[in-house]
């Protein structure tokens, strides 16, 4: 074992600059971060242009008004599933020992997956049933929405199992470290 | 803590952060990824840096904490190369690499039980910032010594 703390130790550390670590402090170079800022960034402007044009480009107007709430939120659900796993990537580690601090990502991972799949099926959910309504289904149409409820169904099902194979990985870092 | 001071300590700890991300992280890209990501998380979690414990006692913590918790992309694909890694490395240095193989083979609670104890910290220590009671560290250190051996050995 000596010989392996000696390799160990004798391992080459980190040579950045001060200048470059300050820059490390900066949200804008958080590789996670960056990249989930640009998806509600991007996410947020197309939908509000969606928004903003859906009432005369698919006939809004012809609609119950409860509908069209409907679609709106919907919308709002979607950009609210990227503004959560935002902050949700922020936060700061807070607990005493490392066993406490695992045990408390995995709750809040547990609490956001769940999150994630109710907001993004619910979003989804109020959005397809604004272009359903008063539509005369034919039987080509159903098969239309046969296949697109089964790709959708299948995005979800890949959604859970990320979701499930992050929490078991996690958990199971945390049983290793109790067990 | 300013920001200034709390460069200069990552500045004299970063080794730390390096081996840490070598360790859990496969790819150049990934580890500089996570090595980010730990600094920055040590930054915003500095408000919760009571400096009871040593700054080092509660770098160790979060950044083990944010390697194992962080998302991580996909398992890097594996690139068949002419020469065989332990090769490739012995123009390097044939020891530590042969020991970073071997403890990434152990999972991921064992590999920051094994990291503090590499740095040579006491079981107290250790006992500190897993937040597991001295004893539990002793037992389990002495498991994983006894897998390394065993992986050492094949």
């Amino acid at each position: 074992m000596d010989a392996l703390k000696s390799a160990w130790q004798q391992l080459p550390g980190g040579e950045k600059q001060p200048q470059e670590l300050r820059g490390m402090l900066q949200e804008g170079r958080h590789p996670v971060l960056r990249q989930l800022r640009r998806q509600v960034v991007i996410e947020s402007f197309l939908f509000s242009a969606f928004l903003a044009v859906y009432y005369n480009m698919f006939d809004g107007h012809r609609r119950p008004l409860w509908v069209n709430a409907l679609l709106v939120a919907g919308v709002l659900l979607v950009v609210l599933h990227g503004l959560m796993g935002y902050f949700n990537a922020k936060r700061p580690v807070k607990e005493a020992g490392l066993q406490q601090a695992l045990a408390a990502r995995l709750r809040q991972l547990r609490n956001f997956a769940g999150w994630s799949v109710a907001l993004r099926v619910l979003g989804t959910a109020c959005i397809l049933l604004f272009f359903m309504y008063s539509i005369t289904f034919t039987m080509e149409k159903e098969i239309l929405l046969g296949w697109a409820a089964l790709v959708l169904m299948v995005q979800f099902a890949l959604l859970v199992m990320l979701w499930r194979r992050r929490i078991r990985r996690l958990g199971e870092a945390l049983d290793e470290l109790k067990g | 803590m300013n920001e200034t001071e709390f460069l200069a300590l990552i500045t004299q700890h970063q080794g730390i952060i390096a081996k840490i991300c070598r360790l859990y992280r496969d790819g150049k890209e990934d580890r500089e990824d996570l090595f980010q990501e730990i600094v920055y998380q040590l930054w915003k979690s500095v408000p919760g840096y009571k400096g009871r414990a040593g700054f080092s006692t509660w770098l160790y913590r979060v950044a083990l904490t944010t390697a194992i918790a962080a998302y991580r992309k996909k398992q890097p694909r594996i690139v068949y190369t002419a020469t065989l890694p332990e090769q490739a490395a012995s123009a390097e240095n044939a020891d530590q690499e042969q020991l970073l193989q071997a403890l990434k083979r152990l999972n991921d609670g064992e590999k920051a039980l094994i990291t503090l104890y590499l740095e040579d910290l006491s079981y107290r220590e250790i006992a500190a910032i897993t937040g597991i009671t001295e004893s539990n560290v002793g037992v389990k250190l002495n498991r994983i010594k006894q897998k390394i051996a065993k992986i050492w050995t094949h």
